[in-house]
């Protein structure tokens, strides 16, 4: 650094002496969010799994009656099916309704609580009647394999779907996540292309430069500083997997090489982050405040060009 | 309650600002011990995070009292922490100026230092001299007010207080990154806001 650039630094760092005493005293307050935000998604997850049981509960009733009428149909199997019932099948009835279910239920649950879109939460509710009605049927012959197990051999399959259940509903998101955060430790920084070659940040063996292209419009590319911070906002970026979003308002961002072709696209429609092509949504969960910054930033690059 | 005089102690033994800066009015020495009492703690870390040196550190904050007492009366600050913050800042900076000159020391202010070089306009963007520190201060506080709260925090723990970015994250309950980002993200605001108000530093 320059001896005057360092003396105009220090002219900077001493004006601000005269600071206004009542911003400082606002910034002597400490504001420790995480906690309550920690809570708050904690009432979240509870209020994800409380609809989840309810759901569960109702598909689990649909399967007891569609349940009930398969097994009197099936003659050979008529003598075993209340006991199987009476035994191990209620509660493989719960774990697979309840397995099965999850993901729908889920989506159900997201779609309830963020309200993407009046068609998306009519389409939930239907969305969750038809899965029902789908596993019921896929579930009868799980069922059926399942009570052939449990007359040729002693497992306890309830406690083998129960463990499976468990796994399911608690961390199976967690390979999924690793996986978004190894893609986005990815990203590169970009370089301001308009005519002519300019620098870039590159990572050895991936490609270089990031496209900003909103709507399918004109690719344009942003300097390295905000490519950093871009890239700093995205790997930052906590991610859940959910299921299809409907969006209809986005900002697309893509992965190119030096020649400009696109290798990998995403978007960003509110909350949501979707891998174009693969075909893969994540929920961004990070803090409001964060999330915001990156949605600014994103919106004031596409506005520099 | 103890009594202290015609003064009240709260129970936790620390007397309220404006009881402090009676004794101060009062001439009374014990003032200078009671703020050290209360604001040895604030006013030390403040020296510290500018200096990185315990004895230095310890003598900006023993100076900071003698400047307060030869300050009050007449000035009554409305903020004293701040009021005292600002001194020990002040007497800090210099002191790491001439160890700067001397080549000795070192620590987050040089980090500090070289962020804020982002800051300066662009060489040109006016044909007027540099404009005067009263000036710049006034600019300077301008701008703070354009921006929203938890930014403006965040700015002024960095570049006041010289707090490093995982301070600023605890304190805010922050992510470390997203303080990183924001800091940044002000810094460049403000060298447009200079850049738009036409003035050199």
């Amino acid at each position: 650094m320059s001896e005057k650039k360092t003396e105009q630094a220090m002219r900077l760092f001493e004006a601000m002496e005269g600071v206004d005493p009542k911003l400082l005293a606002r910034s002597e307050k400490e504001n420790k969010v995480l906690p309550f935000q920690r809570y708050a998604r904690a009432m979240k997850t509870m209020a994800a799994c409380l609809a989840l049981i309810v759901v569960g509960g109702t598909c689990f009733v649909l399967l007891q009656n569609g349940g009930g009428q398969k097994a009197k149909n099936e003659s050979a199997m008529a003598p075993m099916s209340d006991s199987a019932q009476k035994g191990s099948g209620i509660s493989q009835d719960v774990a697979y309704a309840e397995d099965a279910q999850h993901e729908e239920a889920w989506k159900a649950a997201e779609h309830e609580q963020n309200g993407i879109s009046q068609g998306a939460t009519a389409n939930s509710a239907a969305g969750v009647e038809a899965a029902c009605e789908a596993d019921s049927n896929s579930n009868d012959s799980s069922m059926l394999e399942e009570l052939i197990k449990t007359i040729s051999s002693d497992d306890m399959p309830d406690q083998a779907s129960g463990t499976r259940t468990q796994e399911t509903m608690g961390n199976s998101v967690s390979g999924d996540k690793e996986k978004a955060d190894n893609f986005y430790k990815g990203l590169l920084s970009i370089s301001k292309i308009k005519g002519k070659s300019s620098y870039a940040l590159r990572t050895p063996g991936r490609q270089n430069g990031m496209v900003l292209d909103l709507d399918g419009g004109e690719a344009v590319y942003v300097d390295a500083a905000k490519a950093l911070e871009l890239l700093t906002l995205m790997n930052d970026l906590e991610l859940q997997p959910v299921g299809e979003q409907r969006m209809t308002e986005y900002v697309e961002c893509g992965i190119c090489d030096e020649d400009g072709v696109i290798a990998y696209r995403f978007r960003i429609s509110g909350k949501y982050l979707q891998v174009v092509g693969e075909d893969e949504f994540y929920e961004i969960l990070s803090d409001d405040y964060q999330y915001d910054i990156l949605r600014e930033t994103v919106e004031a690059a596409l506005q520099e060009e | 309650m103890a009594q202290l005089g015609r003064r009240t102690l709260w129970e936790d033994g620390i007397l309220k600002d404006t009881e402090i800066l009676d004794l101060y009015f009062d001439r009374n020495e014990q003032a200078i011990a009671e703020t050290q009492n209360k604001y040895g703690t604030y006013c030390f870390s403040i020296a510290y995070h500018i200096l990185h040196d315990q004895e230095d550190s310890d003598e900006c904050v023993n100076d900071t009292w003698m400047r307060a007492w030869n300050s009050i009366p007449p000035s009554r600050p409305e903020f004293f922490n701040i009021f005292l913050g600002t001194i020990t800042r002040n007497l800090s900076f210099d002191r790491w100026k001439k160890k700067k000159a001397a080549k000795r020391g070192s620590g987050e202010l040089e980090l500090e230092l070289d962020e804020l070089v982002e800051c300066i306009p662009a060489a040109g963007s006016s044909t007027e001299e540099a404009v005067e520190a009263a000036e710049l201060q006034r600019m300077i506080n301008e701008f703070l007010r354009t921006l929203p709260e938890k930014e403006c925090n965040v700015f002024l723990r960095r570049y006041w207080y010289s707090e490093e970015y995982a301070e600023i994250a605890k304190r805010y309950g922050m992510n470390l990154n997203s303080v990183k980002t924001s800091v940044f993200r002000t810094r460049g605001k403000l060298k447009a806001f200079l850049e738009k108000q036409g003035i050199t530093v």
